[in-house]
């Protein structure tokens, strides 16, 4: 799996390890795991994505500004309707960093790595 | 090969700045093995096929001792391949770990795949949020096909 890939918010990059905690810190909450499962299933306008939830349209749109700033969620603006999609690579690198064997592994190599530019 | 594990294999890249035969003995010397290794309060090596290493890694954390790592030699292929297997408390009996090596612009691009991994510790380790990662996964895959 890729795991060079970045995105650009706006102008700064960000490291690895911070989009990795707000893909953490976004799944965090109720309302938006269900909004990353109802955008699983196809993209959604934000009305879609906003309605399940007891909450009002400008608190939904603070938890999917969340979404977006981790990357997890892109939005699409058509004419009047702002179309959420799910975005795959955020989640990639989030299962990828929680399993315990690929952590050892790729600590081990960095490691294996250092060890041959201390001998060079 | 009839292994217990899950089919989904962690495979591990880098590319290394050195030979492929360099890169090769580094994992079957015991001092290079005790530096990259490492901290390694013992290492043993019959580098053939058909022989064993024991490799046991000290810890720092409070919740337990010293991890052994034990495995035999399937493939010895200088500077091509190693395939050994490996075991461990954290593995569900026999596991395997093939090495891969292979000429780079910038050294040597080395592949580790390692297969036969129980499912349930890379979940359980990270208390459910494997299982959850993994049904939205399914959700985006679909959705780029």
């Amino acid at each position: 799996m890729d795991m060079t890939w970045r995105i650009f918010n706006p102008m700064v990059e960000r490291s690895q390890t911070a989009l990795l905690d707000d893909t953490y810190a976004s799944l965090s909450h109720p309302v938006r795991r269900e909004m990353v499962e109802i955008l699983s299933e196809a993209p959604h306008r934000v009305t879609e994505v906003a309605a399940p939830f007891d909450i009002s349209l400008a608190a939904a749109s603070k938890h999917i500004q969340m979404l977006e700033r981790a990357g997890l969620v892109e939005r699409r603006i058509s004419g009047r309707d702002h179309v959420l999609s799910l975005r795959a690579e955020p989640l990639e690198a989030a299962a990828d960093w929680i399993d315990p064997y690929r952590r050892f592994w790729e600590s081990k190599l960095d490691r294996l790595d250092e060890h041959f530019r201390r001998k060079g | 090969m009839n292994m217990p594990g899950t089919d989904i294999p962690v495979i591990v890249q880098r590319v290394l700045p050195v030979t492929p035969d360099q890169a090769f003995d580094a994992w079957l010397e015991p001092a290079q093995l005790r530096d990259w290794m490492g901290p390694l309060t013992d290492v043993q090596v019959d580098p053939k096929v058909g022989g064993r290493f024991r490799i046991v890694m000290g810890r720092e954390d409070a919740d337990g001792g010293p991890i052994e790592h034990t495995g035999e030699y399937r493939e010895l292929d200088r500077p091509n391949r190693l395939v050994f297997t490996w075991v461990s408390q954290y593995t569900d009996g026999e596991s395997v770990v093939t090495v891969d090596l292979s000429p780079d612009p910038a050294g040597t691009r080395l592949v580790l795949t390692h297969e036969g991994l129980p499912a349930d510790a890379r979940d359980g380790h990270a208390e459910g949020w494997g299982q959850f990662l993994d049904r939205y996964l399914a959700g985006a895959e679909s959705l780029k096909a």
